[in-house]
């Protein structure tokens, strides 16, 4: 899929005249922009310029003040986050932890089972009937372990990993929710070089699958490399909009990062 | 030995029911991270609820109030007891889960178990305020030909039989999906959200049926011992359930039967059987006081996490992944969004 194909498709997040206070102090301020479907939008700006502020309303986990929030059609502003991630909208954290004490294994299983409460009859009487289902599900999260190249680490705590692999159990853990569309925040935060390059295949093999994806990110060279189009927030607001190369020409841009 | 045999199931009988309160919390704080400072009150509720479904109504001019008075047969009050602590449970859900984040959270609980104490203590109609409840008929005391010395053993018997249906589930539940689930929250309640989870009901699993758990522990109290007041439920109490817990293994069960043995069961209940020094009565009771609190930090010193940790998680069936699992389908449909 190239560029020229993402602008001509139709807009599968629609964010329009987001505004979020903090005890009075505005951290984002009419913030508006959509999202091609398909496509990769970078969300760039200096610290405290609102990213992260946008991408916890947008997934819910902060309440929704002012704008609205549409995904695939849906006004999602104000939905519960579990809500919006079963619309297929997953997040990712800046701070990435995987479930510290849970094994790599069961961070994605404990994603992948949809059963609910009232599965929890079934398995007291009958357990065998989800353990038929318990086994076909470590099928599938073994496979997706193997091709985030973790397999061999099946059996370790997420606390265990490495800061990459962290990332990459994230990844493979979102994957398991089939997502139509990735908030990544930060996603090569604390990662070594080698591993940048490794999160910078995966997420492109991720868009060749067709996932949309928004990426917040502070190392602009990874954003130059994955993202078609890029927005610039800063001090709240959208300071510029467009590729990357266009961005970087525009004087304010440069001086909201140079602070 | 006459001594030695009544004395050893009555702790026999303390360890059990302690068992029963600490598998509860376990489901709470162990599995699921919830700190709920105030688990006791729904211990008492437990209690209070059978004592006076058990009870008569209370004759006029006894000096005795309390509600209910249904006058029911066992094992109907102890079922009535753990419902009714986790009807109240669900109740303090609402309250708690709905904006409060875990540390607050815990703070709130505190708040609560305060309001309830003095509540309960300072309102008699309901069960009799500090005065508490009292003359609990032990049930079945006269079948089987039991006497006073044989029924303690008895009571072991029913104790033992309530602890086995409560492991099992527990420990059903701690293996099955759910209590990954619940594991993931206690981990990180943010991501498990953003993961599509609606943690706010698993909470309240968690707490409802911890909270049943307590009302279960505090309705046998109250069949042994005939009586409840407000000095058998002060915090004191949650804190030494709290430490049974901790030291023996946070989210394991096998951690939480010896946490029991050796905090509430033979430091707290047993020394309280020791008789007195005549020269300073005081002097067990504070050395008790000592001994947990230089127990807790010891363990918390050298086995941060329990004397038997948490197991790390046994996958059920560990196959070699072949061929297309893309069509296979998860009771409830996995893999599809909505």
């Amino acid at each position: 899929m190239n560029t020229a194909d993402v602008a001509s498709s139709d807009v599968i997040l629609d964010v329009s005249g987001l505004a979020h206070s903090f005890d009075g102090v505005r951290a984002v301020d009419s913030v508006s922009f959509g999202v091609a479907r398909g496509s990769i939008l970078g969300v760039i700006g200096p610290n405290g310029a609102g990213k992260s502020t946008v991408i916890d309303v947008i997934s819910g986990m902060l309440r929704l003040q002012h704008g609205t929030v549409r995904f695939e059609g849906h006004d999602i502003g104000g939905w519960a986050p579990h809500r919006i991630a079963n619309r297929g909208l997953i997040r990712t954290f800046q701070v990435s932890t995987g479930f510290a004490r849970l094994t790599a294994l069961e961070n994605l299983l404990v994603v992948t089972q949809r059963d609910g409460l009232g599965g929890f009859a079934t398995w007291l009487f009958k357990p065998g009937a989800i353990g038929a289902w318990e086994a076909s599900a470590t099928d599938d999260a073994m496979a997706a372990l193997e091709e985030f190249g973790l397999a061999k680490q099946w059996r370790s705590y997420a606390e265990e990993l490495s800061g990459g692999q962290k990332r990459l159990l994230e990844l493979a853990r979102a994957m398991m929710l089939h997502p139509t569309c990735l908030l990544l925040d930060e996603p090569t935060a604390g990662v070594s070089p080698v591993v940048i390059e490794e999160l910078i295949e995966r997420i492109k093999s991720l868009r060749e699958r067709g996932i949309t994806i928004v990426i917040v990110e502070h190392n602009l060279d990874v954003v130059e490399r994955l993202c078609d189009d890029v927005v610039v927030l800063a001090e709240g607001r959208v300071l510029a909009r467009g590729g990357m190369a266009q961005v970087r020409q525009i004087r304010e841009v440069v001086d909201a990062y140079l602070g | 030995m006459d001594v030695i045999g009544p004395y050893a199931a009555t702790l026999a009988v303390y360890f059990l029911i302690y068992i029963v309160l600490t598998l509860g919390l376990n489901i709470q704080f162990g599995y699921t991270g919830i700190l709920n400072f105030t688990y006791i009150l729904f211990m008492a509720l437990g209690a209070y609820i059978a004592g006076v479904t058990t009870l008569s109504p209370a004759a006029v001019g006894s000096g005795q109030e309390y509600i209910l008075g249904w006058n029911l047969p066992f094992p109907i009050p102890l079922l009535l007891g753990g419902l009714g602590a986790g009807a109240v449970g669900a109740l303090m859900g609402l309250v708690i889960f709905r904006r409060l984040r875990s540390d607050y959270l815990a703070v709130v609980t505190f708040a609560i178990g305060f309001i309830a104490y003095d509540f309960v203590g300072n309102f008699t109609p309901l069960f009799d305020g500090f005065q508490g409840i009292i003359g609990v008929p032990e049930p079945w005391s006269n079948a089987f030909g039991l006497n006073i010395d044989t029924y303690t053993y008895f009571f072991v018997g029913i104790c033992a039989v309530v602890v086995a249906i409560l492991w099992f589930i527990s420990t059903r539940l701690q293996r099955s999906p759910i209590g990954r689930t619940l594991r993931a929250i206690r981990e990180d309640s943010d991501q498990a959200e953003a993961l599509g989870k609606n943690t706010f009901k698993y909470k309240m699993f968690a707490l409802v049926l911890g909270c049943t758990y307590a009302g279960i522990g505090g309705a046998l109290t109250v069949e042994f011992t005939s009586a409840m007041n407000p000095s058998g439920w002060t915090s004191f109490e949650t804190f030494i359930i709290f430490a049974a817990l901790i030291v023996g293994g946070r989210g394991s069960n096998f951690g939480a039967v010896l946490g029991t043995l050796l905090f509430p069961t033979i430091l707290d209940e047993g020394t309280r059987l020791l008789p007195q020094l005549q020269n300073n009565p005081e002097l067990i009771a504070a050395l008790r006081n000592v001994a947990i609190g230089t127990g807790l930090l010891i363990a918390m010193y050298l086995r941060p996490e329990g004397l038997i940790p948490e197991a790390r998680h046994r996958i059920l069936r560990r196959r070699k992944i072949r061929g297309d699992t893309s069509q296979l389908v998860a009771p409830g449909g996995v893999g599809e969004h909505g």
